[in-house]
Formats: C-alpha cells, sequence, structure tokens
C-alpha cells in the first residue's frame, strides 16, 4: 500500500530541482532585495527574512527526498517486511489453530465416535453373552430332561427285567418242585399210560 | 479218528459184502469181533497198541476168528491192522451199519426209557414209527435211570421225547415264551 502511494506521488527529482530553485532564489533574494515593510519590521525588532525563509524551505524540498530516500524507504521497507513477517506468522498461527481446532474436532469426533463404537460392541457384546446364557441354560436344561428321561426308561427297563426275571425264577421254582413231585408219584402204572399216551400222539417226520 | 478213512473201509466191505450176498452175515460177524476184541482188555489193549508188531497182530486175528468169522471180514480187519488203521475199526462197523440200512431202507432208532419197555409196545412202537416214516424199523432199547418216566425215541436228527422231563421243558418253555409276550 506504501509503494503505491510512492509510485502515485510526484516523482524525487521534482522536488529536489524546486527546492534547488527555491534555496538559490530564496539567498538571492535575501541578498539583492530589500522589501519595505521587512525594514519596518526591522526598526520594530523583528528580524524577518523572507530570502532566507525561501531557502530554507528550498533546502527542506532537497533534504526531504534524501532523507526519504536513505532512511525512510529503507525503515518503510523494514516495517513492511516485519508487517508482512508478522501477518505470515499471524497467518500461519491462524492456520495451525484452525489445523489444532479442526483436529480437535475431528479427534471429538473420533472420540464420540470410538465411545459410540465401543458402547455399541459392549451392548453387542452383552447381547451375544446373553443368547449364549440362554443357549447354554436350554441345552443344559435339554440335556437334564434328556437324562431324566433316559434314567427313567432304564429304571423302566430294569423293573421290567427285574419282574421278568422273578416270574422265571417262580416259574422254575414251580417246575422244580413240580418234577419232584411228579417223581415221586410215578409208578408202574403211570408210567404205562405215559407211554400209552405217547404212542397215541407221536408222529415221526419222514 | 478218521471217519472219512472208516468210511471207505466200510465202503469197500459193504460192496464186497454185497457181491457176495453176504451184507448180514458180515454186519453179524463185525459185531462179534468187536465184542470180543471190546470184551477182552488185554486183547484190546495188544491190538490197539502202536508199539505192537502188525505182523502178529494179523496172525492173532486169524487164529482167534478165522473160523468164526466169514473170510471178508478177517481180510478186512487183516487189511486195516496191516494199514495201522485199528482205530478206525468201531467207526468203520457203524458205517456200515449205516450203509447196510440205507441199503435195506432200515431206519434205527434209539428208545430210551426208566423201565423195561413190554413187547406189546415195542411192537406197537415199531409198527407205528414205520407207518409214518415209510421205512422199517430197527430199535435199540436203553434204559435210563435219570428218567422219571415216559418214553424217548431218537433216530438220525430228530427226537421224539415222551418224557415227563421233557413234557416239564415244554411247559417251562411255554411259559417263559407267554411272560416274554406279556
Amino acid at each position: 500500500m506504501s509503494n503505491a502511494k510512492q509510485s502515485s506521488g510526484p516523482p524525487a527529482i521534482v522536488g529536489i530541482v524546486v527546492g534547488a530553485a527555491l534555496m538559490f532564489g530564496g539567498f538571492w533574494f535575501s541578498k539583492n532585495v530589500k522589501l519595505e515593510f521587512i525594514k519596518t519590521l526591522e526598526a520594530q525588532g523583528i528580524p524577518l527574512d523572507p530570502g532566507k525563509t525561501i531557502s530554507i524551505i528550498g533546502v527542506l524540498l532537497i533534504l526531504f527526498p534524501v532523507i526519504k530516500f536513505f532512511f525512510i524507504a529503507p525503515l518503510a521497507e523494514a516495517i513492511q517486511n516485519r508487517t508482512t513477517e508478522l501477518e505470515r506468522t499471524f497467518g500461519e498461527a491462524e492456520n495451525l489453530r484452525a489445523e489444532m481446532t479442526q483436529m480437535k474436532q475431528d479427534y471429538e469426533r473420533r472420540l464420540v465416535q470410538t465411545e459410540a463404537d465401543a458402547r455399541e460392541q459392549i451392548q453387542s457384546q452383552i447381547k451375544e453373552a446373553q443368547s449364549l446364557r440362554q443357549q447354554m441354560m436350554a441345552e443344559a436344561s435339554a440335556k437334564a430332561e434328556e437324562l431324566k428321561a433316559s434314567a427313567a426308561r432304564e429304571i423302566e427297563t430294569q423293573k421290567q427285567q427285574a419282574i421278568a426275571e422273578l416270574r422265571h425264577h417262580v416259574v422254575e421254582l414251580a417246575l422244580q418242585a413240580t418234577e419232584k413231585l411228579v417223581e415221586a408219584n410215578v409208578d408202574d402204572e403211570r408210567n404205562r399210560k405215559l407211554v400209552a399216551d405217547f404212542l397215541e400222539t407221536v408222529e415221526a417226520p419222514r | 479218528m478218521d471217519q472219512r478213512v472208516a468210511g471207505r473201509y466200510a465202503q469197500a466191505l459193504f460192496n464186497a459184502a454185497e457181491k457176495a450176498g453176504a451184507i448180514g452175515q458180515v454186519e453179524n460177524d463185525l459185531g462179534e469181533v468187536l465184542a470180543s476184541i471190546e470184551g477182552h482188555p488185554a486183547l484190546h489193549a495188544f491190538l490197539m497198541s502202536p508199539v505192537s508188531d502188525r505182523r502178529k497182530k494179523s496172525e492173532l486175528l486169524a487164529q482167534l476168528f478165522g473160523a468164526s468169522v466169514s473170510p471178508l471180514v478177517l481180510q478186512a480187519l487183516r487189511l486195516m491192522v496191516d494199514k495201522r488203521r485199528e482205530a478206525e475199526i468201531r467207526p468203520m462197523y457203524a458205517k456200515y451199519q449205516e450203509l447196510r440200512r440205507e441199503h435195506d431202507n432200515v431206519l434205527h432208532v434209539k428208545v430210551s426209557s426208566k423201565a423195561h419197555v413190554p413187547d406189546d409196545v415195542r411192537t406197537r412202537l415199531t409198527e407205528k414209527l414205520g407207518a409214518q416214516t415209510g421205512k422199517r424199523i430197527e430199535a435199540e432199547y436203553e434204559l435210563d435211570p435219570h428218567m422219571i418216566g415216559g418214553i424217548r425215541v431218537a433216530y438220525d436228527n430228530y427226537v421224539l421225547d415222551g418224557t415227563v422231563r421233557g413234557r416239564l421243558a415244554r411247559l417251562r418253555d411255554k411259559l417263559k415264551s407267554e411272560l416274554r409276550s406279556a
């Protein structure tokens, strides 16, 4: 912005030329021209010399571009550079801050997402564990029922087997007793009767 | 004992007897010879001993039975002794009997009873069995002191059990079968 002002102003050489003209013109005016009101003012104790004043103004006009060239311009440039550096630094800081803000937001969002995921995962695991627990309980219950039924069947089988064995023993004992009874009571007559019955009923396979 | 060897000797002897028309005589002679041998333990031991001389065994058989049995039987016995087949004489006799019964359409039955079976019962039994089987019956009777009563007839692979113990066994089987199905 300062460079634009410099470029838009009058050239420095114009100031120097005008200053030199005023300096030499004022010097000449001071040496050669004695105006009446100046004499009046000197008489009244007021030493006013317009030629010197004009000459000083010319010197100032010459000095101003020089000062500007050697001091003000480097200083302005340094200030400008400093300002630019500061602006760049501030810009970078702002960018970093924005980036940090973005990162913080990302982090917070990711944190929230992670927490949500963790909660969801925990809920999922809890549900899975509950499902597994129910399944295991159902299986255990079914197995217990099956074992119970199997035991009942086994008991019933054993019971029937014991009853059958008991009946067989009863039959065996009864027949043994019958055999002894018959043996004691079979005489010749009964034996002949047995043989005769056999002869009546016998059928020999060919 | 090798039944196949005994069978071959029996078949050869039977064929020779059949040709000579002396099937029954050969069987009777064999029975008498075996009864004599088995009735004299010393003779039996000498004939069955593997260390006894075969020639002496053969000569002894000729001396003992040469006059009383048919030459066919004596020749067969001496041949078996020469071939060291003394132990096959008894199985050969049994096989010969089977061949003879088969030839004569005879069924051999073994009748077991506790007491002596009267002759009239024997006659009725052989008549009935003969009528049912279509064969002439040859019965062998034996007393079984372990029987309670009744009679049992066995032939081939059949047993006709008319004993008390048999009836009780059938009753036992029937009752157990009913118990199982109950």
